[in-house]
C-alpha cells in the first residue's frame, strides 16, 4: 500500500515543476548562461543611451522603447540555453523515459525560462530607471506587472522553438527567425502600455494594450503546451 | 548475349501542363485590360490600377495560400499524411511568391496615395510580417533533414503562425489608428464603376488559378524530390 | 487634374510579371533536373539488376 503510494507518478504540474527545479539547480551551479545575459542586458541599456541626441529627444520618450528591445534580446540569450543542455549525451531520452506527461516538460522548462528572464528583469528595469532618471511613480508597480506578462508570453513562445531549434544545425539563428515575429505584439503591448503609464497617462489608455498582451499569453501558453508533445521523437 | 533493352523512362519527361498555359494566358489577358482598356480613376491617376494586381494578389496570399497552409498542417497533425505535408509547403512557397508580390506593388502604390514609399499602414506591415514568418517556415524547413520530424516541425510552425496572425493585425491597426499617417489621397471608395469592377474580378479569377496552377506544379516538385530522396538513401 | 503617375503602374505590373514568370521558370527547372537525376538512378539501378555478380 505504501509502495503503490510512493509509486504513484506525480501530476502534471507537480512533475512540471521538478523539471523546473532540475533545470534552475543546473543553470545556479554554473549560474554563466545567466550571469552573461545580465550583462549583456546592462552593457545594452547603457549602450544605447549614447545611440541618440539627448537634447532632442528626452529619456522618458525613448526608455520603454530601450527596455523593451533589451528585454527581448536578453530573452533570446536565455532560451538559446534552454534544450541545449539536455542534448549532451541525449540527456532528454533520460526525461522522456520517466512516467511524466510530455506537456510537464514544457511547461517545467518554461517556468524555468521564466524565472530565468524574471531575474534579468529584476535588475534590468530599475537600472533603466537609474540611468535614464525615470521618475519613480506608482506605474513602477504596473510596470512590473506589465514585464511578468511580457515576460510569460516571450517564454512560452521561445521554450517551444528552442525545443525545435537545438534539433537543427543552426539553431542560435533559427530561435531568434522563428520567435521574432510572435514577439512583436508582445513588445507592441509592453512598449506601448509602459509609455503611457510612465509618461503619467490615464490607466484607461493602457488598457487596450494590456488586454491584447493578456490575450496574446492566454492563447500561446495553451497553443505550445499542446503542441509541444508534437516536437518530440516518439 | 543481347544487351537489355533500354527502356525510355516516363518519368523525365515533364507532362505538358494546360492548367499553368491557360492560368498565364489569363493573367496576361487581365494584365492587358487593366493597363489598356480600363478607365483610369480620376483622383489618383493611372497608378491606380495597380489596385488590380496588388489586391487580388494579398487576398489569394493571405485567405487562401496561409489558410490552405494551416488547415492542411492541422491534419498533417491528426492524420500524418505525407501529403499534407507537401500541400502545406507547396502553399507556403507559393503564398510567399504571392507575398513579395503584394510588397512589392503596394509601395509603388503607396508613394502616390501617401507621398511615402512606407508608411506602416496596418495591411501592408501585416504583410510583411507574413513574409518573414514564410521565409522562416521555409528556413525550418531546409534545416531539418528527417523527413518526418520536418513535417511536424512545419506543421507546429504553421499553426503558431496561423494563430499569430489575428494579433499582428490588430496590434499594427492601434499602433495606426493611434499614430495618424499623412493621406495626400483616398484610396478607391468601394463602389466602383462596372468597367472597373469586371477588371477587378476577372484579376482575382485569373490569379486563383495561377495560385492552382503554381501549386500544383510545385506539388509535384515535391512529390519528386521525396522520391530521388527515396533512391538516393537505397543506393547509399 | 488627373496626376501622371502611369509610371508606377507599368514599374508594379512589370515587377509583378518578372516575379511570377521567374517563379515559373524555376519551377519548371526543378521538376526538369529532379527528373533527369530521378531517371538516371533508375536506370543505373536497373543496368545492376541486369548484370549478375561477375559477368
Amino acid at each position: 500500500m505504501d509502495d503503490a503510494i510512493a509509486n504513484t507518478p506525480p501530476g502534471v504540474l507537480a512533475a512540471a515543476w521538478l523539471v523546473a527545479r532540475k533545470d534552475l539547480a543546473i543553470e545556479f551551479r554554473t549560474r554563466t548562461a545567466f550571469l552573461s545575459a545580465l550583462v549583456f542586458a546592462l552593457l545594452g541599456v547603457t549602450i544605447f543611451y549614447f545611440a541618440w541626441d539627448s537634447t532632442a529627444v528626452s529619456a522618458v520618450d525613448l526608455a520603454p522603447g530601450v527596455l523593451w528591445v533589451i528585454f527581448t534580446f536578453a530573452g533570446l540569450l536565455g532560451l538559446q540555453r534552454s534544450f541545449g543542455s539536455e542534448l549532451a549525451d541525449r540527456a532528454i531520452d533520460g526525461l522522456l523515459g520517466a512516467p511524466v506527461a510530455r506537456e510537464s516538460i514544457y511547461v517545467g522548462k518554461a517556468l524555468a525560462n521564466l524565472v530565468f528572464v524574471v531575474g534579468i528583469l529584476v535588475v534590468t528595469l530599475p537600472a533603466v530607471v537609474l540611468f535614464y532618471n525615470l521618475p519613480i511613480s506608482s506605474a513602477l508597480l504596473a510596470l512590473a506587472g506589465i514585464a511578468l506578462l511580457a515576460a510569460i508570453g516571450l517564454v512560452a513562445v521561445g521554450t517551444l522553438f528552442s525545443a525545435m531549434a537545438v534539433n537543427t544545425r543552426m539553431a542560435e539563428l533559427l530561435l531568434p527567425m522563428l520567435s521574432l515575429p510572435f514577439f512583436v505584439p508582445i513588445v507592441m503591448g509592453a512598449a506601448q502600455s509602459s509609455a503611457r503609464l510612465m509618461a503619467g497617462r490615464p490607466v484607461a489608455e493602457a488598457l487596450p494594450w494590456l488586454r491584447i498582451l493578456v490575450a496574446f499569453d492566454i492563447v500561446f501558453v495553451t497553443a505550445c503546451t499542446l503542441a509541444f508533445p508534437f516536437t518530440l521523437d516518439e | 548475349m543481347t544487351p537489355p533493352v533500354v527502356v525510355f523512362s516516363d518519368v523525365e519527361r515533364t507532362p505538358r501542363d494546360p492548367l499553368l498555359i491557360v492560368a498565364i494566358i489569363a493573367v496576361a489577358l487581365v494584365f492587358i485590360r487593366a493597363l489598356a482598356f480600363t478607365p483610369i480613376e480620376a483622383l489618383q491617376g493611372p497608378a491606380q490600377k495597380i489596385l488590380y494586381v496588388h489586391a487580388s494578389s494579398a487576398f489569394i496570399a493571405l485567405y487562401i495560400a496561409f489558410v490552405l497552409m494551416a488547415i492542411t498542417s492541422i491534419l498533417y497533425l491528426w492524420l500524418k499524411d505525407e501529403k499534407l505535408d507537401r500541400v502545406a509547403s507547396s502553399a507556403a512557397e507559393v503564398g510567399l511568391v504571392f507575398t513579395t508580390v503584394v510588397l512589392l506593388t503596394g509601395p509603388l502604390w503607396g508613394k502616390t496615395i501617401w507621398g511615402a514609399w512606407w508608411t506602416w499602414d496596418a495591411r501592408l506591415t501585416s504583410t510583411l510580417f507574413l513574409w518573414f514568418i514564410i521565409v522562416g517556415y521555409g528556413l525550418l524547413r531546409g534545416a531539418v533533414e528527417d523527413r518526418g520530424r520536418r513535417a511536424r516541425y512545419s506543421a507546429v510552425l504553421g499553426i503558431l503562425a496561423a494563430l499569430l496572425v489575428p494579433f499582428i493585425h490588430l496590434s499594427v491597426y492601434m499602433f495606426r489608428t493611434l499614430h495618424p499617417m499623412p493621406i495626400l489621397l483616398k484610396p478607391s471608395s468601394p463602389s466602383m464603376p462596372p468597367e472597373m469592377q469586371i477588371t477587378f474580378f476577372s484579376a482575382f479569377g485569373a490569379f486563383l488559378l495561377l495560385f492552382a496552377a503554381l501549386l500544383r506544379v510545385r506539388y509535384r516538385v515535391a512529390t519528386l524530390r521525396d522520391r530521388l530522396a527515396d533512391l538516393e538513401q537505397e543506393r547509399a | 487634374m488627373t496626376p501622371d503617375n502611369g509610371g508606377y503602374a507599368t514599374a508594379a505590373y512589370f515587377i509583378a510579371s518578372v516575379v511570377y514568370l521567374g517563379y515559373i521558370v524555376s519551377l519548371r527547372v526543378r521538376e526538369r533536373n529532379l527528373r533527369r537525376r530521378i531517371a538516371q538512378l533508375s536506370s543505373q539501378a536497373r543496368a545492376e539488376s541486369h548484370t549478375p555478380a561477375g559477368a
